[in-house]
Formats: C-alpha cells, sequence, structure tokens
C-alpha cells in the first residue's frame, strides 16, 4: 500500500484501506488436494478462506529520527529536517493504531538482527493486549536472509518467510492471515 | 549515568516515570532502572520521545532484560531497563544475561 525506496521511514503516515477481501476459497475448491490442511470439505476451514479486512499500513515503529540520516542518502538539509519531523509523527500515528486493531502482521527484514528492542516492545504489548500478531520474515530472496533466526526468535508466533519484492510464498501468508484472524 | 532504584521509580506514576527518564535521557545521561519498564511503560516512551525529537534530540536507544512471570504467571515481573541519548550510544548490545552499550564521545 506503502511506497518502497532505499530511504528510511519512506511510509511516514499511516493508509488505511477498508474492505480488502483475501479468498483463498475458490483457489481451494479448484484444487482441493493442493493443501492437506485446507481440505474444502472442511466448514471450518471454508468458513476462514475467505475473510474481508480493513488493513491499516503503518510507518514503522523507531526509538531515534536523525536527520543526518536523509541526508546519506542524498536530500537536502531542509527537506532531510521536513522528513524527519514528518517521520516522527508517523512513529506516534503508528503507536495510536495500535489501540485500535485485532491482529498484527509484523513485516521484519530477514537479513537484520530480529531482537531489537522495537520489535520486542511491539511484541510485548500485543500479547499484553492479547492482539493475534503474525510476523512476516520479508526479504527471503536475498542471500544473507535468515528467517530462522526471526524464527528463533520469537517461537511463539507464526513466522512466514517471504519476498514482498519478487511475491514469494505471499499465498503461504495470506492462508495463515485467513486462519488466524478469521 | 544514573542508576536509579526500582523503590524511586515504584513511587512515581507512569507518566510521571516516564518523564523523569526522558528528562534524564535529554540532559545527556544513560538511566539505568532497577526494576525496568513494562513494555506498555517502553510503547510510551518511544510515543513521548518522539514529540520531543528535534535537530539536537534524535531520540534514545533503549534496552533491558525482558519480563519474567511472577506468581502462579499472573504477573508479569519486569527487570532492569537501559535507556540513553541515540545521540552519543553507539551501540546497545544485549546478550542472555549480559547487556553492552558502546558509547561515543559528543
Amino acid at each position: 500500500m506503502g511506497v518502497s525506496t532505499e530511504v528510511p521511514h519512506e511510509t511516514r503516515r499511516a493508509v488505511r484501506r477498508g474492505g480488502v477481501i483475501i479468498d483463498l476459497k475458490s483457489k481451494l475448491l479448484q484444487n482441493p488436494d493442493s493443501h492437506p490442511r485446507h481440505n474444502p470439505t472442511s466448514r471450518a476451514e471454508r468458513a476462514k478462506a475467505k475473510l474481508k479486512l480493513d488493513v491499516v499500513d503503518t510507518p514503522g515503529l523507531a526509538t531515534k529520527i536523525d536527520f543526518h540520516e536523509f541526508m546519506a542518502y542524498g536530500l537536502e538539509e531542509e527537506e532531510a529536517k521536513r522528513r524527519a519531523k514528518e517521520a516522527t509523527e508517523g512513529v506516534i500515528d503508528a503507536i495510536k493504531w495500535l489501540d485500535d486493531i485485532d491482529g498484527v502482521v509484523l513485516v521484519m527484514d530477514s537479513t537484520e538482527d530480529p531482537y531489537t528492542q522495537t520489535n520486542i516492545v511491539l511484541i510485548g504489548n500485543m500479547e499484553a493486549r492479547g492482539t493475534t500478531v503474525i510476523i512476516a520474515a520479508n526479504k527471503v530472496d536475498l542471500p544473507d536472509a535468515t528467517p530462522q533466526r526471526i524464527m528463533n526468535a520469537f517461537p511463539q508466533h507464526p513466522v512466514i518467510p517471504i519476498s514482498a519484492l519478487k511475491g514469494e510464498n505471499m499465498e503461504a501468508l495470506y492462508e495463515e492471515m485467513a486462519k488466524r484472524f478469521g | 549515568m544514573d542508576l536509579i532504584s526500582e523503590d524511586r521509580i515504584s513511587s512515581m506514576g507512569s507518566m510521571e516515570k516516564l518523564r523523569f527518564v526522558l528528562e534524564g535521557v535529554k540532559s545527556g545521561n544513560i538511566v539505568v532502572l532497577e526494576g525496568g519498564l513494562t513494555s506498555e511503560e517502553q510503547m510510551k516512551l518511544i510515543e513521548l520521545t518522539m514529540t520531543e525529537v528535534d535537530e539536537e534530540f534524535p531520540g534514545i536507544e533503549m534496552t533491558g532484560y525482558p519480563t519474567k512471570r511472577g506468581f502462579l504467571n499472573m504477573r508479569r515481573k519486569t527487570r532492569l531497563t537501559v535507556i540513553g541519548p541515540a545521540k552519543i550510544m553507539r551501540t546497545m548490545k544485549k546478550e542472555k544475561d549480559l547487556i553492552s552499550a558502546l558509547i561515543s564521545a559528543v
């Protein structure tokens, strides 16, 4: 839903899209043997195969925002300062949205250390609220991606390795969303 | 570095505690809280920090030991939390029972 670039904090405003439908049902009916967990004869699974969601794409959380970081990507000083200000507002916006959601798909970079304090704080908060968390271990198309490290760090939550860039394994993520959020 | 006893912060309200921490950090101190902050308080601290970020204060670095389950798993026991100014804290690394902070000269 948001724009993706190399510059940090590209998403600085939460974007909400209502009525997004995950429809796994038609696919499963066409190919009922494709996945044993989703046999269409199971009523419970059928009910979860189609899910309507309001999706909110929020800025990522951060404990620090330094305008100098933006300048390293070639932005002029004034533009960097403006972006930094917007990014701080984006983080506040993201935190406020946490009061109003039923489930979280937390996107983590599989090439980075998952034990960041923001990840730990966010997951701790969701657990305290009883909110469902699915972790999307992104960037598995990169050679140094280790989604297993994320699985080891947060074994209490489902972790789905994906590449958003290449569209790899997105079906598995949608299936997990339908199963957990349904 | 300010090493704050659990007794000192337990007498404070949640917001008072966070303001106390942030004022210390904005003054350039590393604040170590015995007893630590809950994940909810840490999230509030991030939110409060973002309202204070400017050209001179880019934010905080924070780490701590995870909460432990208390009596009958009913109450989460928070543990030590370390918070410092991002400007001087180059890295903070946490292993199982050890937190290391690398500080750069201002």
